[in-house]
């Protein structure tokens, strides 16, 4: 019974220095037969698509897709499932495409939640990461959308980043207190191999900043959104009551969801796998086999749920686990029981979960599950 | 009576030579040719068969195992003589063997790279070799090379050691030129073997070998009497008998014999078990015959530097434990015994006649039998003298008692003999000093040659001394000891706390004015090597109760994964899971996770 569908769109206009998902920067007449790929592939999967709650188009940059072949995807969308029973449909979106015709768009198209990839409202962070949009973008964006009031509104934002001070994520800070959107994913840099951002630390043009400031930024960004009114609900998500991200949830607690696209990953038919990473690739296994992929996955439900269910506020349900696996957690993990009691790791109504310092050190707590 | 004239006549055509030569003055090559043309075996069974039999030893370009082979030589005089070429090993470790070997023979070839010359083990091995009152034909190698100088190393041979200008025999072992002259003077100048076929049966064991079916096979030169197959030997130094099951020589392949003659050089086996009923330089006589007196120079083989060795998985105490009776097999001066360790368990402490061996014992232990062990930083053995008049030996820091029963320690001190060019005897002097050395001569070889001799305590080079010798002296110096006894020293125990934790393993007993030098760098050194973990970690140096050195290990504050969704989770796993491999070689010590190089890594300090 699948509920959440992931949909990848993996053209943009420019590359970000620190970004590592799969995508390309062609001309938009490329992306017709990379389209008709992915509804060849939905449809293969047409009968498992009943069920289905939540839908996600993420990339690379949909609004990026030009807006015909936005509506044959959705058209054809249309034929295969009910959108009437799905609860939630979130786009993500550059602020600079932000414009009527999107809106009215995606109003059409049953989209629910538009995500913006803010990243920082401040122009020397927004530098460093290679993203060409300004403030004004952001500006202009949040306030077509807010004006519209037809969708929840999700900012990225990232902190930790080369030359950002704490005065930078209290002014990012600042700028969600006065717009008040429903949710906010608020990351840590990651230095992925193969980023521009990875090549000039290696080449020691740049250095990230010290785990201590590091840390403060962890920490006031949490005490920030908490004072808002934000519920801190997932290691870097956070949401006003009501508003958290329901097909992330899925992934969280361990439910099957289908990836369709370059590079999607799906947990589905007792197994994980993933589709090709490549264009062309990906458009070639469709043509022959309707599908997309690639090759299987590790898969460990047991170890995954721990895994993914300790990143949420509350955690893991201990009884939940028990009756899924038919063995006691720490049974399962014995080195996991040493972390208990301590600053990290609590139990309390039958809940296992990581305190706020738990989760900036979880990788830590985590080693125990291997 | 014709059969006793044969074997005379025998006896007369046989040359027992070693050769000896510092290292990479082309010894094995020497040897290479001298197989060759001896036609002894094909050049492609050569190749195989070489000198050096073990992996470990064709990687490190030295010889660790002694074998020995016989030749066969068809002189110029027309008559075909019996060439024993004893092999030895070249380094530090390993004198007494290479005097055993030595002992074994009438003559040696003394190597010299014409090039390099005369450097400290030519001159260590060059005296054994005059102590066991043998022939030397002096050889000067590598003439080939554009900067050899053969007149001036001649020169040097002439007025260091006495040996005649026109003595001295030029060839290239590589190009293979003047290897036949070795061969004639071989001939001509070394004696053959005297001893008398009828008397009392002495054999010299010179080196041992393990065979899994035969047992251990001693290599044994027949210095008087013969020794049949099937005869009931008597080992006198371990008071053991056995009977003969098997005699033979190596031709290079091993060869069945039914006799070996007074003058022959070959191996024995009599199904032989224990591997310590075999010692270098013991007399093998018969049973029911025994020889008055054993051959001289027989000396029991003690270690210098001790280590304990430790299994990171306590679950595999047992495996190492039969590994290390495996490697005794074939190893006979590796001595060890249980040991405990509050931090690291159960494990073994085990004696090593150097560095070398030591690290040799090592790669083995993980290379071919597989156990992943901590080895603690090696030490020597200390006298320490009590108040109350009792004398006490210890070779693990840990082990030291409390100070105020001490009276005063002893610890070994070596006579060290370094030769370096005359522009970095500072250098060398300096290294010295720093060694706690005690200068005690210097003398000029030649006008850019020095020979500098200083007592040393063990303690202070069984680590990195030779690096360090050999990159102030841009690897020119070259380096020779022997041990002279022991010394009183103002010695102190350190102890190293992890976490308010005095981890034994990582005791150390150091000279007092060093100590808190050696605190701090340890501690620093720690601090580079202990991973970060969930809280803070002190790390101290204390004598006694008095702390003399302290940092600081910061608890981690942040390792999280921040986006993970679908896609992340395949990679998010292989990360974690490469972090754990990564701990595999810890060792929880107490609260703390330890990593395998921190013991050993208290010696490595670089200077500041």
């Amino acid at each position: 019974m699948i509920e959440a569908l992931y949909i990848h769109i993996p053209f943009c206009e420019h590359i970000c220095h620190y970004c590592d998902f799969p995508k390309l920067v062609i001309e938009k007449d490329k992306q017709d037969a990379y389209v008709e790929a992915m509804i060849t592939e939905l449809l293969s999967y047409k009968d498992d698509l009943q069920s289905l709650k939540t839908l996600y188009v993420g990339g690379g940059t949909p609004s990026w897709l030009k807006k015909d072949l936005w509506k044959r995807l959705i058209a054809s969308m249309e034929t295969m499932f009910d959108f009437n029973q799905i609860k939630e449909f979130t786009v993500e979106a550059n602020p600079i495409h932000i414009d009527r015709e999107w809106i009215t768009l995606w109003k059409n198209s049953h989209v629910t939640r538009i995500s913006l990839g803010v990243q920082s409202t401040q122009e020397n962070t927004l530098q460093m990461l290679g993203r060409r949009h300004r403030k004004e973008d952001i500006r202009r964006a949040v306030d077509l959308l807010s004006a519209e009031n037809a969708f929840d509104l999700n900012l990225d934002f990232i902190h930790g980043v080369f030359g950002q001070t704490l005065e930078d994520v209290r002014a990012d800070l600042d700028y969600v207190s006065k717009v008040k959107p429903s949710h906010i994913s608020y990351y840590g840099l990651i230095l992925e191999e193969g980023t521009i951002l990875d090549y000039k630390v290696k080449q020691g043009l740049i250095r990230m900043p010290d785990e201590d400031l590091a840390v403060s930024m962890i920490e006031t960004v949490n005490q920030s959104l908490r004072r808002m009114g934000y519920r801190h609900y997932e290691i870097s998500n956070y949401a006003l009551h009501g508003k958290e991200s329901l097909h992330n949830i899925a992934y969280w607690r361990m439910k099957p969801y289908l990836g369709v696209g370059t590079g999607a990953s799906s947990q589905a038919f007792g197994k994980r796998f993933k589709n090709d990473n490549r264009l062309l690739g990906y458009i070639n296994r469709v043509k022959k086999t309707n599908r997309g992929v690639a090759k299987d996955e590790a898969y460990d439900a047991m170890q995954e749920y721990v895994l993914m269910g300790l990143r949420t506020k509350t955690g893991i349900d201990l009884s939940g686990f028990s009756s899924r696996f038919k063995i006691d957690v720490f049974k399962a993990f014995p080195r996991l029981y040493r972390f208990v009691g301590g600053p990290f790791l609590k139990v309390a109504r039958g809940r296992l979960y990581l305190t706020e310092a738990g989760m900036m050190v979880s990788n830590q707590i985590f080693l125990s599950l291997f | 009576m014709d059969k006793q004239d044969n074997h005379k006549n025998r006896q007369r055509r046989i040359r027992n030579f070693s050769i000896i030569a510092h290292i990479d003055h082309g010894k094995s090559t020497l040897a290479d040719r001298i197989l060759e043309h001896t036609n002894s075996v094909s050049l492609r069974e050569m190749k195989e068969q070489m000198l050096d039999s073990m992996d470990l030893e064709r990687e490190r370009g030295i010889t660790i195992k002694l074998n020995s082979v016989e030749l066969n030589y068809s002189a110029e005089d027309d008559n075909d003589y019996i060439f024993h070429l004893i092999d030895t090993p070249g380094h530090v470790d390993f004198t007494y063997e290479v005097s055993r070997s030595l002992a074994a023979c009438e003559g040696a070839l003394l190597v010299v790279d014409a090039a390099q010359g005369i450097e400290a083990q030519t001159l260590a091995n060059l005296y054994l070799a005059l102590d066991n009152e043998l022939e030397i034909i002096p050889v000067i190698n590598k003439i080939d090379l554009p900067n050899a100088d053969p007149d001036g190393v001649a020169k040097d041979l002439e007025d260091m050691i006495g040996i005649p200008k026109e003595d001295v025999i030029l060839i290239s072992a590589k190009e293979g030129i003047g290897i036949k002259n070795v061969l004639e003077a071989i001939v001509k100048r070394i004696p053959s073997p005297s001893g008398e076929a009828d008397d009392a049966l002495r054999a010299l064991i010179f080196d041992s070998f393990y065979d899994p079916y035969r047992g251990v096979i001693p290599l044994i030169r027949v210095v008087d009497g013969t020794i049949n197959n099937g005869d009931k030997i008597y080992l006198m130094a371990t008071d053991t008998t056995y009977e003969v099951n098997g005699l033979g020589i190596n031709a290079p392949k091993q060869k069945m014999k039914d006799t070996l003659y007074a003058g022959d050089v070959g191996w024995l086996s009599a199904t032989i078990k224990d591997i310590r009923n075999i010692r270098i330089g013991d007399t093998i006589t018969h049973r029911k015959r025994k020889a008055k007196k054993p051959l001289p120079g027989y000396r029991k083989l003690t270690p210098m530097v001790y280590s304990g060795i430790f299994p990171i998985d306590p679950d595999d105490y047992v495996d190492l434990k039969d590994a290390l009776e495996k490697m005794r097999l074939s190893d006979a001066s590796l001595i060890y015994e249980p040991e405990t360790s509050q931090a690291l368990g159960f494990g073994f402490r085990i004696g090593f006649l150097g560095m070398l061996h030591m690290e040799i014992f090592q790669e083995r232990i993980d290379r071919e039998f597989n156990q992943n062990v901590i080895a603690t930083a090696p030490s020597v053995n200390y006298r320490i003298h009590l108040k109350n008049g009792d004398i006490t030996e210890i070779d693990n820091p840990s082990l030291m008692p409390d100070r105020q029963d001490i009276a005063y320690i002893e610890e070994p001190f070596v006579k060290a003999i370094i030769i370096t060019p005359a522009d970095f005897v500072g250098n060398v002097m300096e290294l010295c000093q720093d060694k706690r050395g005690d200068f005690k001569d210097m003398q000029y070889l030649s006008d850019i040659r020095v020979e500098i001799t200083y007592d040393l305590p063990l303690s202070e080079i069984i680590f990195d001394f030779f690096d360090k010798l050999k990159s102030g002296t841009k690897g020119y110096a070259s380096f020779d000891y022997e041990i002279i006894g022991y010394q009183t020293s103002d010695l102190i125990k350190v102890d190293i706390l992890v976490n308010k934790d005095p981890i034994d393993a990582l005791a150390m007993i150091v000279h007092r004015d060093f100590a808190y030098e050696r605190g701090n760098r340890i501690c620093r050194k720690l601090k580079e090597i202990i991973p970060r973990q969930l809280f803070q970690i002190p790390i101290q140096a204390a004598i006694g109760s008095k702390v003399i050195a302290r940092t600081n290990i910061k608890a981690l504050r942040k390792d999280v994964l921040s986006k993970c969704y679908g896609g992340d989770i395949s990679r998010k796993k292989k990360l974690l899971s490469k972090q754990k491999e990564g701990k595999k070689r810890m060792k929880q010590v107490g609260s703390v996770e330890i990593p395998q190089e921190a013991f050993m890594s208290i010696l490595s300090l670089e200077d500041e």
